[in-house]
């Protein structure tokens, strides 16, 4: 059992800065499987680096106590010129119901008995207290910011309670630099659904895009508000969520630049279930409640790439890229001849029904 | 809703939809109705959650959709699409907090912005199984409920008391409704797979 203090001395022996490091972490070099992995040390090293936000554990501050004044202190280091805004409520007054929604928020996080603590719960009410500055507290907050520190926390329960905090502080920051706007802000997000995630669907996938927004007229962004608020971490999984968000972390400035294109890809691997839905009732319930298996890093790999490869590909190639990949994950189907995925519910249907009749 | 298939194991679907603050117990209602469960702690609600069940009503098999919605979402634009085709409007506050029944005539308010004219809506006061937690008296509630022209009920999603009868009365308002409104313009049916594409759409 390698030490979390060697594993970061080995990772930086290994690697000797962090566009190598990055670059082994997309070649899936340097994963999980690796000996010496710090999903710790990877985050922070990457997030600093691109973001550049190295908050001190001192600078937080602490929660008020019910009926204690607020501190006012500005812990920003961005140095942003002064506008005047008109404003209806007072600007340093802070909302009690912001600080109660969060208390019950976190009472409720519930991915790890580890929550439970009030140690810990104080620990992540004093994080949101205090990005709440930077940005107005939002239900999902509290989640993401729990899995950090949880990861925080696995690599090693001894790390000094003020250090876990600030870390996580500081990788929570950077990854909601991307989120918050595009996701938090509804009408972004409802434009994101539209513009982006629909848009991508048609070109990659027609049948599959007409299956769930012609015929069983669902709103995107009625499921997807779940999968890109908490970065996926509802839907596949916590495993599978921290090691997506390995690569995408190490892919781009922009966290969510792989979303539409990784979301794609779920919907592509259930999709013969999603053609065997009855009406648009029980689509969404399996969109809401997606089937995930445990992934490999081989295989968070190898989505990875395909994500970049649409990404990265021309419009009009996405379509026949798209039709490569249906080959690869529903073998046995003509998938250049799928026009219609009705068809293909019917065929399923009837080679059910056939195999029944065939049991003894 | 696509209306593909003949063989279907209900007659009519009906969209319901959870509302109300955060922390009322919207998603413990929706739970305890579904999966006849109760858990005293429930991870947030982000964005909807959803389930399905099919009830009786009348000698009519009702699939319910029940779109669970996050208490943090109000008047923002991603609600309209959570309350486009509902045909059932459920506002929850809980009996232990105030702020939470006062804050009823805003979401009504909400409904009033983004439903149907016909959605039916119900009032709800839910953690009514501690008499000594209790803030809003039942009276507060029936009367509040009265004001708004809407049925009400008071419900323990811990203790199982009225969460059937909620989610029954809900549909037989909206069933009979329905019933009336084939009655008087059989154009415009609500039986599901009988006739093709004629079904009832209060999904999505």
């Amino acid at each position: 059992m390698i030490s979390p203090e060697d594993k970061v001395r080995l990772t930086k022996q290994r690697f000797s800065n962090v566009d190598l490091l990055k670059a082994a972490v997309l070649q899936g070099e340097y994963s999980s499987d690796c000996a010496f992995f710090s999903r710790p040390f990877l985050w922070e090293s990457v997030c600093n680096n691109t973001y550049g936000l190295n908050f001190k554990d001192d600078e937080l501050l602490k929660v008020p106590k019910e009926g204690e004044e607020e501190d006012i202190t500005d812990i920003s280091h961005v140095k942003e010129e002064l506008v005047r805004n008109s404003t209806e409520n007072d600007p340093l007054s802070f909302d009690s119901n912001i600080l109660d929604m969060m208390k019950l928020d976190i009472d409720r996080l519930l991915i790890d008995p580890l929550f439970h603590e009030e140690r810990v719960k104080q620990d992540i009410l004093q994080i949101m207290y205090n990005y709440n500055r930077f940005q107005p507290y939002k239900q999902g907050y509290h989640e993401l910011c729990g899995i950090i520190y949880l990861q925080l926390y696995k690599e090693n329960p001894d790390l000094h309670k003020s250090q876990i905090k600030i870390q996580t502080f500081n990788i929570f920051s950077s990854m909601m630099i991307t989120l918050v706007p595009n996701f938090y802000d509804s009408d972004n997000l409802v434009g994101w659904c539209v513009s982006i995630f629909n848009k991508y669907l048609r070109l990659i996938d027609p049948p599959l895009y007409d299956l769930l927004i012609k015929t069983h007229k669902i709103e995107s962004q009625v499921w997807l508000i779940r999968w890109v608020r908490l970065a996926f971490s509802r839907e596949i999984g916590l495993d599978n969520t921290v090691k997506l968000w390995d690569f995408m972390l190490c892919y781009d400035h922009d966290f969510s630049k792989l979303f539409p294109f990784l979301i794609i890809l779920f919907l592509m691997k259930l999709k013969l279930r999603i053609a065997e839905c009855d009406d648009n009732g029980e689509v969404l319930y399996l969109l809401l409640h997606y089937p995930h298996t445990e992934l490999s890093n081989e295989e968070v790999k190898t989505m990875i790439q395909w994500s970049i490869k649409f990404l990265t590909s021309p419009e009009d190639k996405l379509e026949s890229l798209g039709t490569v990949l249906s080959k690869k994950l529903h073998k046995g189907i003509r998938w250049d001849k799928v026009k219609d995925l009705d068809r293909i519910k019917l065929e399923l249907k009837l080679k059910r029904r056939v195999q029944s009749a065939l049991k003894p | 809703m696509s209306g593909r298939t003949s063989t279907r194991a209900y007659d009519s679907v009906y969209k319901l939809l959870l509302i109300g603050d955060s922390g009322v117990g919207k998603s413990c209602i929706l739970l305890r109705f579904v999966e006849d469960k109760f858990s005293p702690s429930f991870i947030t609600t982000i964005g909807i959650d959803f389930k399905i069940r099919t009830v009786e009503v009348d000698g009519a098999k009702i699939k319910l959709q029940v779109w669970d919605t996050a208490g943090q979402e109000r008047f923002r634009t991603i609600t309209t699409a959570y309350y486009r085709g509902a045909a059932g409007i459920i506002i929850v506050y809980d009996v232990t907090d105030e702020r939470t029944f006062e804050n009823v005539k805003n979401w009504y308010e909400a409904i009033n912005q983004h439903a149907t004219e016909d959605a039916q809506v119900f009032l709800v006061g839910n953690k009514n199984d501690n008499a000594d937690l209790r803030a809003v008296s039942y009276e507060q509630g029936e009367a509040l409920a009265r004001e708004l022209g809407v049925p009400f009920l008071e419900t323990s999603a811990k203790t199982n008391e009225n969460v059937e009868e909620l989610f029954i009365k809900l549909t037989k308002i909206i069933h009979d409704k329905a019933g009336s409104k084939a009655n008087a313009d059989k154009d415009h049916g609500v039986k599901v797979g009988g006739h093709g594409d004629k079904t009832s759409s209060n999904c999505c």
